[in-house]
């Protein structure tokens, strides 16, 4: 029987998913700054999601044992990568701003809030799922315990 | 008479083939926005109805004990499911053809199907319990 990797799944999908919120908390709380360490200003960051077996060590170890192969199909996710968003930013007009250049313009991140927190609601979302496949997982097992009460 | 008949095998193959659809739905939940990703769904229902009437799909007659195949007793055991991809009508621009609202859905669905066959199973056992008791 092969519960436990339903439950490897969607913690993948949690992890995921988490990560994905750390990047849009980044932007957010980025998105007024005009320096970075690189030169200009900061630039939104995306995560690109992949779909990646994930079995646990024991049971590929087990299945190695068994050479009954993997299961196709099942697969969690992972991040892929987080890439920069090359759009281009606002510039506003603000003479007195330390960084605004000779026509006293400043170049502001490329970070729409409204953009991020859509983001932010549907990774929440998403993560909130997971969890409930968890704990639909959680509650057939417990059933399949009960069978012997 | 056999104590465990054909009821107790069809819910134990039930119960196996419940706890592979939930990982196969967990897939579809965990790679909700992942790009190119097509949900999958595993079907088991129209193989199991057939095994457990004795039909067991195609009955092969056997004419050698080392010939293969689904036949008489057992044919429930051997019922695998298949895991198709789900028929998406139009994609979004991501390539992703998972609903999540669907796959709660079926989630729930699969979770309160598990727990009935569960239900059931522990009935058959205390009905054996109390036949057990009930001759002393």
């Amino acid at each position: 029987m092969d519960l436990t990797d339903s439950v490897a799944i969607s913690v993948s999908a949690l992890d995921a998913q988490r990560r994905r919120l750390d990047v849009i908390a980044s932007n957010l709380a980025n998105a007024q700054s005009t320096r970075t360490e690189g030169k200009g200003p900061y630039r939104r960051r995306e995560v690109v999601f992949r779909s990646t077996p994930v079995i646990p060590k024991f049971q590929k170890a087990i299945r190695h044992a068994m050479a009954s192969g993997a299961n196709k199909g099942f697969v969690g996710v992972q991040v892929a990568g987080i890439i920069e968003d090359h759009k281009p930013g606002k510039s506003v007009y603000d003479p007195h701003h330390p960084d605004a250049d000779a026509q006293g313009m400043v170049h502001m991140p490329n970070v729409n809030v409204m953009e991020e927190m859509v983001n932010m609601i549907s990774a929440s979302r998403a993560y909130e799922a997971n969890v409930q496949a968890i704990g639909a997982q959680r509650a057939m097992w417990n059933r399949a315990l009960d069978i012997g009460r | 008479m056999r104590i465990f008949d054909d009821t107790m095998s069809l819910l134990e193959k039930a119960l196996d083939l419940r706890g592979s659809r939930h990982q196969v739905i967990s897939a579809n939940i965990a790679n909700e926005e992942t790009p190119g990703y097509r949900a999958k769904e595993l079907r088991f229902l129209d193989a199991l109805t057939s095994a457990s009437r004795g039909k067991g799909g195609v009955a092969l007659r056997v004419t050698d004990v080392r010939h293969l195949g689904p036949r008489g007793d057992g044919a429930i055991d051997r019922v695998g499911g298949k895991i198709t991809d789900v028929p998406a009508g139009d994609l979004p621009l991501d390539g992703n053809s998972v609903n999540l609202e669907l796959e709660m859905a079926k989630l729930s669905d699969n979770a309160m199907h598990y727990s009935s066959a569960t239900s059931i199973v522990a009935q058959r056992y205390r009905q054996l319990l109390s036949v057990i008791r009930d001759s002393r």
